[in-house]
């Protein structure tokens, strides 16, 4: 008897009680929501770091600074600056009478002729839409950018793509850049990109011209490169505390990005 | 009479958790749209100082700090930069001042990256969330120089004020990690102290530089992509 009246009392009011918790309880779903939100952003110390630890922690810079060949790629970095900085940049400087527009043309042309880099490291990625693309801008620029002067393609219609080379095939495939060395009068790089360059120079259609011309030809791709770059480069130097190990580092995470666009 | 009590908790829950998903969802997503338009609102803010001809570097660099400090988290970037292990081991006085020199430090490197931007077109991407747990959003923007495209990525962290950024990638290289392990070289060799002297000596030498730039005129592009090969010409002069 007592325990049927319970149970009515209950049944009564279970139901109507449940809808008001419901009611009652529905705004605190998102206020709960939202403290929760909020409890993330704890700008205390420990939680800051715990949140990053992933992208800048320890690990990063310990891969970083696998560098064996530091002692040796030190001496060089010093040799190669001495050049750029007594003999290249003041080349590029008296260069730089040219026009701009002119240079970035050159530069255009240059780009263009290294079409067979570009269309077959995009083929070993496997990247068949982009060797399309490489295809279509190289016939595009080569007539109706005037042997490439003018990149038509992009302007007029929008294709670009991105300038494969051989180190970055190799990073696809498992090969990371790995190991920095600094080539002699070349500059920043590492050992498996330097290997790269030899499959690359076979496919620059530039080496296949008789050897003076082709000295002449390199040299003129570099300068006019230079006289469009060396301020930046510069700037480069200027901010960092110490230049071998700034550029170094620019570089590894520059090819890094590249090999995983 | 246990089925009704099941009955009511499951009501109860789903409704907690279907209030919870619904405003979450509308959270993240006006989240997402007030990065977009901060960046669109921030960047072109900036590059029309860039442009301004007539105005002294200094004084650029002043306005532009002005516009970036309520978008930017300086302090955190400052304390990411360090890390955890060094950052702790400054007393408070050094940390405001270390984030005093990382800020000046950065404004020049930003500065002088920016100029060349300055008059370039740039597009927008769109913002997504970066990493897991929904605090972290990245906002890529897009510079087209000489018809190649370079990738500006801003990413933004929550903190209580709203979404700042903490960091900068241009051409995949970032702020926080590139300042991250020139100063950590350094701490670890030798001191603080030699730290701050470093950051001080090239912030001052920076400043006289950029005025001289001013008085130079005109300022060159391209990314540093680029400067690896720059170098590459080396061989082709050596060997004319």
């Amino acid at each position: 008897m007592v325990q049927g009246l319970t149970n009515k009392l209950i049944r009564g009011s279970v139901v109507p009680l449940g809808l008001l918790m419901c009611c009652v309880f529905w705004p605190f779903g998102s206020a709960f929501a939202q403290m929760e939100n909020g409890a993330d952003s704890s700008e205390s110390a420990g939680g800051d770091f715990d949140a990053f630890s992933e992208e800048f922690g320890e690990q990063t810079t310990e891969s970083e600074k696998r560098d064996p060949l530091e002692p040796y790629n030190r001496v060089m970095y010093n040799v190669n600056d001495t050049l750029y900085v007594w003999v290249l940049k003041p080349a590029a400087r008296v260069y730089s009478i040219i026009p701009e527009n002119v240079r970035e043309g050159v530069d255009h042309a240059f780009k263009n002729v290294k079409y067979p880099i570009y269309v077959t490291n995009n083929m070993l990625q496997g990247d068949f839409e982009d060797a399309g693309i490489n295809t279509i801008r190289f016939c595009m620029n080569t007539t109706m950018g005037l042997g490439g002067m003018f990149d038509a393609a992009a302007r007029c219609f929008d294709l670009r793509s991105e300038r494969e080379d051989f180190g970055q095939t190799m990073g696809r495939w498992g090969l990371r850049p790995g190991i920095p060395l600094v080539l002699p009068a070349v500059g920043m790089s590492t050992v498996v990109d330097a290997l790269g360059r030899i499959p690359d120079d076979y496919l620059n259609p530039v080496s296949y011209v008789d050897g003076r011309v082709f000295t002449m030809t390199r040299a003129v791709e570099k300068l006019n490169l230079l006289s469009l770059n060396w301020k930046v480069y510069d700037r480069l130097k200027e901010e960092a505390l110490d230049e071998y190990t700034y550029l170094r580092d620019l570089y590894l995470q520059n090819r890094e990005e590249k090999i995983q666009e | 009479m246990r089925i009704r009590w099941s009955i009511v908790i499951a009501v109860f829950v789903t409704n907690f958790v279907f209030g919870y998903s619904v405003d979450a969802e509308e959270a993240e997503k006006s989240a997402l749209a007030a990065v977009e338009e901060k960046v669109k609102e921030t960047v072109p803010a900036v590059l029309d100082i860039l442009r301004k001809e007539e105005m002294a570097s200094e004084e650029k660099g002043d306005k532009i700090l002005d516009i970036l400090s309520p978008v930017f988290r300086f302090e955190l970037m400052a304390k990411l930069t360090l890390g955890r292990q060094y950052w702790g081991q400054l007393t408070e006085e050094q940390q405001e001042e270390f984030v005093d020199l990382f800020v000046k430090h950065l404004q020049m490197s930003y500065i002088g990256k920016a100029e060349h931007f300055a008059d370039k077109e740039i597009h927008y991407g769109d913002a997504e969330w970066l990493g897991s747990g929904r605090r972290k959003i990245l906002m890529n923007t897009y510079v087209f120089i000489n018809d190649s495209k370079n990738v500006i990525k801003y990413k933004f962290y929550k903190q209580r004020d709203g979404w700042k950024v903490y960091d900068i990638e241009i051409e995949g290289v970032s702020i926080i990690r590139s300042y991250k392990s020139q100063y950590v070289d350094v701490l670890e060799e030798e001191d603080v102290e030699t730290l701050f002297e470093k950051i001080r000596s090239k912030v001052d030498k920076k400043k006289c530089q950029l005025e001289e730039d001013v008085d130079a005129g005109e300022v060159e592009e391209e990314e540093e992509e680029e400067e690896d090969e720059d170098e590459d010409e080396d061989e082709d002069d050596k060997n004319e």
